[in-house]
């Protein structure tokens, strides 16, 4: 059954209400001031909350901020009852994170449009995240393994055969067999390495004396690393020819670890996801506050949805394109990215092309 | 000559099936989506299938290629073999109307899975 919590300090206001949920078959809690709702808020986890505002000790916004504030009260819809008809304090109340606001007297109809229009959004919100939570777990559950076994498939494929002609075959198959091994190997290790570098990334960025000395390096000069990196991702995908580079000679307060990390990732993905022969423009420039890094690619490119959908764990479109490391390299560019202090875009039109652009205040 | 049709969009896959049956005289024929799959079955009716279950094309993944051979009068006699790095753990989960010939799962010992492919072939 839903449960509303009142929070008003006027008794017959609230037994009003209380009455008229009550009629309606929601289960309802009473609180006459803020902390009293407060408690009863993290006690029951109601489904909505209705708060006065203007309460003795914690008023209604002090209510809103304290519910931000704690993960387990933070997405509970709360509707705030104001006897002032002042937009500067109905913003305020929006600002601290209230869903809506009621202006007294209202009447009962306005009340319930009020109550419903919210718990339809929660039911909506809680839906898209279970859609994503199912999705996650799906990904977690099938396309981990599936990663880590391609790999393995070919280094014991690979040393089996080894085993089976050791007596026969001949040092240069001896050579390609190993060859072949260090290929699949090496593609196990940058899957591993990825998990690893992206599980680190959680634990500093849930730390802020981390994140600060994280932001305490600078690189002279970025286009060294842009250059090795670019290129080295244009010839592990065998189209140096396809590489466009313009750089910009710009010192940026960022590690040089994580600065090739960045580039490395987005510009592999760039060449992994456009058919070879078609230009990447790896393309860095600066005004006066800003430095800007442009990765362009006429690949296969993506929609608004999938974009959206872009992160560690989550991959697109498997039936019509093969992604290898289920987008663990574009989220640790992203989140590396944020640690520093910058931001990332991804524009695309699907079939046609994409443009991910990071900047970073100078 | 006997030929395999390995669809795999996975090229070291595709390169150790080579290395495999090339030396016991079996002509391996690689297609790396479905599409290319099907197209490469009518042209090439080859002995044995071997179709990855994951793979990339727009006619879709393996199961609905395995089930479009299955129905074609002119391959429907042909063995397909599902090989997956998906499966392991609890089995596979086979769609139940799909009819098959048989199943590895990723990685296999090369051993086994070149002597039940031989004795198709022989």
């Amino acid at each position: 059954m839903t449960v509303i919590l009142v929070i008003e300090d006027d008794l017959p206001v609230r037994t009003t209400i209380i009455d008229v949920l009550k009629n309606e078959d929601f289960d309802t809690y009473g609180a006459r001031n803020g902390i009293e709702g407060l408690h009863i808020a993290r006690e029951h986890i109601p489904d909505l909350i209705i708060s006065d505002v203007v309460m003795p000790g914690l008023d209604g916004y002090g209510v809103v901020r304290e519910l931000r504030h704690d993960p387990k009260t933070a997405t509970i819809p709360i509707i705030l009852l104001t006897a002032r008809s002042d937009r500067t304090d109905m913003r305020q109340g929006m600002e601290y994170g209230a869903d809506d606001y009621l202006t007294k007297p209202f009447t009962i109809n306005e009340l319930m449009n009020a109550v419903g229009a919210q718990l339809k959004k929660r039911i909506a919100i809680t839906q898209k995240y279970e859609t994503t939570l199912r999705m996650l777990r799906k990904n977690i559950t099938y396309a981990l393994p599936h990663e880590l076994k391609t790999p393995l498939t070919g280094i014991l494929g690979y040393a089996h055969m080894l085993l089976l002609d050791y007596d026969k075959a001949k040092p240069p198959e001896i050579q390609d067999y190993a060859q072949w091994i260090v290929k699949s190997g090496e593609r196990l290790q940058q899957l591993i390495e990825n998990y690893l570098v992206y599980a680190q990334i959680e634990l500093i960025a849930s730390d802020p004396k981390q994140v600060e000395a994280l932001r305490n390096h600078i690189i002279k000069n970025v286009d060294d690393i842009i250059r090795e990196e670019a290129t080295r991702a244009a010839e592990d995908a065998n189209r140096a020819a396809d590489l466009i580079l313009e750089l910009c000679g710009v010192a940026l307060q960022i590690s040089a670890q994580d600065w090739r990390k960045i580039v490395g990732e987005l510009v592999s993905n760039a060449f992994k996801f456009s058919p070879a022969g078609t230009p990447v423009t790896v393309a860095a420039s600066r005004d006066e506050k800003s430095f800007r890094l442009r990765i362009h690619d006429h690949g296969r490119g993506m929609t608004a949805d999938q974009i959206q959908q872009m992160g560690a764990y989550m991959q697109f479109e498997r039936k019509l394109f093969e992604q290898q490391g289920v987008g663990l390299g574009f989220s640790i560019a992203k989140s590396l990215v944020g640690l520093h202090g910058g931001q990332i875009t991804v524009t695309s039109t699907p079939g046609v092309e994409t443009t991910v652009e990071i900047t970073f205040p100078i | 000559m006997p030929t395999i049709l390995a669809i795999d969009d996975d090229q070291i896959f595709q390169i150790l099936v080579k290395r495999i049956f090339e030396p016991m005289g079996v002509k391996v024929v690689s297609a790396y989506t479905s599409d290319e799959g099907l197209e490469m079955a009518a042209s090439t009716q080859p002995s044995v299938i071997l179709v990855d279950i994951r793979l990339p094309g727009k006619i879709g993944d393996g199961w609905i290629l395995a089930r479009m051979f299955k129905d074609d009068p002119a391959l429907q006699a042909i063995p397909v073999i599902m090989v997956s790095a998906s499966g392991g753990g609890m089995g596979l989960h086979a769609p139940d109307d799909v009819p098959y010939d048989g199943y590895f799962a990723k990685p296999f010992k090369v051993e086994t899975f070149r002597d039940h492919i031989m004795r198709l072939l022989s």
